[in-house]
């Protein structure tokens, strides 16, 4: 629908001409074209094989032979006879409940200091940033295990000040998810960068008359930004959330792969990773990939349940 | 149900059906003796460095000099890398028709008869085992078929760093140790050791060590059932090595990821374990490494120690397969017979992977001015080994790669105490059971 105003200021509505059927089909025709490379690499790469995944996940599949249908015999044993199935949700879930809230404290904090227009801010949030670009890399990862172990950087270092030690930080069951959850704080620049454009955002004039009301800085923080950030927090937490159900590259290059020590980091992509490429017990693999997403999507859903009554958007 | 998710349901249904057809037919299993020219093209799968693949290529370039009508294209992948996709390829009966394989794990792929048994081509004289020594041959046999042609061998021996027991005023360790034996020796070194470097690496999680444990127990790593040696057995092996640990002779468990990394980052190769077991093609880059850290010294071997009369010494073998999917089997044989015997090839490749098991190839590389001091030394130390009869095999089951990880686990679990000993050789037998079976 077009708008046109007239010389003489009288709105005077033009409606485009009706198009004909055969014409509206072409352009459905070209629409559905344009989706065909997409929804043939959906249907093909990632739908048809979660497909087939669901399949085997009812099935004792070892590649090398035929699937042969178990029923619920793979979930069976996932919950009644499978530690490692318990240490590896263990594992995630301890990641999850002390990194993502520490990525967000953090990130937030910073992005509050960064708001109030310091000199080299561009800088500053360049250098942040930049740990979120690389820190989920192979090559980090490797170099997080030379900064722990028992001769690594951060020991070299605690020595050169005085402090002798000899203690491996990703060697000891105690410490080792420590040191990842440490890791995937350190790349807290991504979330610091939304946050810093949802706080450009948030009104000055709601301060203004904060201030007049003679609220101080807590007061502020807590009763004008937090609210009004607060669908950018939603977002930024769902978003940590669904990468450390994901996180695998740093604890596979730090355990050697193997989740260890005594299964200390044993993510569940990991283990999911070595059911299926190491014992090549496919079916199994594919059962816990299934366990993964209804995890996954249920505390998805529980989120954003909880969204609806902590969640303010402006308009409400 | 309606119509538009029945049609959805059924075009979903035909592509799972389609990729699992694709993923479930079988080889064209090859005859297993054919006949013909030696031509068309086939490809040689491996593992190993850039350098390695610089001489697989010098020796491709005699092949097909040797055979005008015949090429071959390689394909190289770092070793877990290439042991990974092995299966995945296996799945799509996309293997290389020359694929590197291993003692350690070619028995997945036989059990599975994705392998083509070699035993009409060694009779048919397409391939040449005959300077290959029998118990080296038995390294690529299942059931008394031979699988893989084993190009190069090694066996798992103490090492020790010549320097640092000298330093520290013990004897060299003897060949005839038992494991108690040789634990006196390492408290005993350990003694005159200076700060911060420990007698002996940390084996409790290893398999290969634990296999040399079992053997010289007198008992069997596996048989058809699965594990073959009992709990007692186990349970005596990993309070071995919390005991060393413990008394500070063996590295802490703490350090076991540190032990496990590459062989130039290993405790031996940067001086701060005097000891460790090490197949004998590794002595020679532990003693570069050390050079390397300033810290020279040789890197000497003994034999595993032994509760019996019997060897522990674990042979190994890396070697050739011909998958039942290769669809040019005579070429394929004729470049493994190349590979195995050619003494120039023999000399190109100058024992890269393992120590070349022809023995007549190992006479070339012995005469030869170009051949490395490092390999010579190989050499000489196998057969060494080889007249003394001081060897022996094991079988590696489907499930090894499982088994090796369950055992890593529980050890450093009971190490670290948060499982009892009992309960950890509990818990091995009970995942033994499934991996094995």
């Amino acid at each position: 629908m077009t708008i046109t105003i007239s010389g003489d200021a009288t709105a005077n509505i033009v409606l485009p001409k009706k198009r004909s059927g055969s014409r509206r089909r072409r352009e459905n025709v070209a629409g559905y074209a344009f989706m065909l490379p997409w929804m043939l690499g959906f249907v093909l790469i990632v739908g048809g094989p979660v497909v087939v995944s669901l399949y085997l996940s009812f099935t004792d599949y070892s590649i090398l032979g035929d699937p042969e249908w178990i029923g619920l015999e793979n979930y069976q044993r996932m919950f009644t006879s499978d530690p490692r199935f318990w240490a590896a949700l263990r594992v995630t879930f301890t990641y999850l409940l002390v990194s993502v809230p520490l990525v967000q404290m953090f990130a937030l904090f910073l992005a509050t200091v960064l708001n109030r227009g310091i000199r080299g801010l561009t800088v500053y949030r360049a250098l942040f940033y930049v740990p979120s670009l690389i820190g989920g890399s192979v090559a980090i990862a490797i170099l997080w295990r030379f900064l722990f172990q028992s001769d690594g950087l951060l020991n070299n270092f605690l020595t050169a000040i005085g402090i002798p030690i000899d203690y491996s930080w990703i060697g000891t069951p105690s410490t080792a998810l420590s040191t990842l959850i440490l890791l995937n704080v350190w790349q807290f620049g991504a979330a610091m960068i939304i946050y810093l454009a949802g706080l450009r955002q948030v009104p000055t004039e709601l301060y203004e008359a904060a201030t007049m009301d003679g609220a101080g800085t807590w007061r502020k923080f807590v009763s004008i930004t937090l609210p009004m950030l607060s669908p950018i927090i939603f977002f930024n937490v769902l978003m940590n959330i669904v990468a450390a159900f994901q996180a695998f590259n740093t604890a596979y290059v730090v355990s050697n792969g193997t989740g260890g020590p005594a299964d200390s980091t044993l993510f569940y992509t990991l283990y999911l990773y070595q059911r299926g490429f190491v014992d090549f017990d496919m079916g199994y693999a594919s059962a816990l990939g299934w366990v993964l997403l209804i995890i996954s999507g249920g505390v998805a859903v529980l989120l954003f349940w909880l969204s609806r009554r902590v969640v303010f958007y402006g308009d409400e | 149900m309606s119509m538009k998710m029945r049609r959805t349901s059924a075009v979903l249904g035909t592509i799972a059906v389609g990729a699992l057809a694709l993923t479930a037919c079988g080889g064209n299993a090859a005859d297993p003796a054919p006949t013909g020219e030696v031509e068309g093209e086939i490809s040689y799968s491996f593992w190993g460095s850039p350098a390695r693949a610089e001489k697989v290529d010098a020796v491709i370039g005699l092949f097909e000099t040797e055979f005008p009508d015949a090429s071959v294209s390689a394909e190289v992948a770092e070793y877990y890398a290439y042991v990974e996709r092995l299966t995945v390829r296996a799945a799509g009966d996309d293997l290389a028709c020359t694929s590197g394989m291993q003692s350690t794990f070619f028995a997945t792929y036989a059990d599975n008869d994705v392998l083509l048994p070699l035993d009409e081509l060694i009779e048919s004289g397409q391939i040449d085992t005959s300077d290959i020594p029998d118990d080296v041959m038995a390294a690529g046999q299942i059931d008394g078929k031979q699988y893989m042609i084993p190009t190069g061998t090694f066996v798992r021996l103490l090492a020790y760093n010549e320097e640092l027991v000298k330093a520290a005023g013990a004897d060299a360790p003897d060949d005839d140790m038992t494991w108690e034996d040789w634990a006196d020796w390492l408290h005993e070194l350990q003694d005159g050791l200076p700060e911060g470097v420990y007698a002996a690496e940390n084996d409790g999680g290893l398999m290969f060590t634990l296999t040399s444990w079992v053997i010289g127990h007198g008992e069997t790593m596996f048989d058809d059932d699965g594990l073959a040696f009992s709990k007692e057995t186990l349970a005596e092996y990993f309070q071995y090595w919390i005991d060393l640990a413990d008394d500070g002779v063996a590295l802490p468990p703490a350090s076991i990821p540190e032990q496990n990394g590459s062989l130039e980052l290993t405790p031996i190769a940067l001086g701060k374990a005097a000891t460790g077991t090490r197949d004998i093609p590794h002595l020679f880059i532990m003693e570069q490494a050390l050079a390397g850290n300033g810290q020279p010294s040789a890197v000497k071997s003994v034999s595993m120690p032994s509760e019996t009369e019997a060897s522990a010494n674990v042979l190994g073998s890396n070697g050739i397969s011909i998958p039942t999917s290769c669809d040019n089997v005579v070429t394929a044989a004729a470049f493994t017979d190349f590979f195995a015997n050619d003494p120039e090839a023999g000399l190109a490749f100058q024992s890269d992977n393992g120590i070349v098991t022809n023995t007549a190839v190992q006479d070339s590389l012995l005469e030869d001015a170009n051949t490395p001091e490092g390999v010579k030394r190989n050499i000489t130390s196998l057969r060494t080994l080889t007249e003394a009869g001081d060897l022996t095999t094991s079988t590696y089951p489907e499930g090894l790669a499982t088994l090796s990880t369950e055992l890593l686990r529980l050890y450093q679990s009971a190490a670290f105490g948060e499982i009892s000993v009992d309960d950890a050789v509990d818990e091995f037998f009970t995942s033994a059971d499934s991996a094995l079976n």
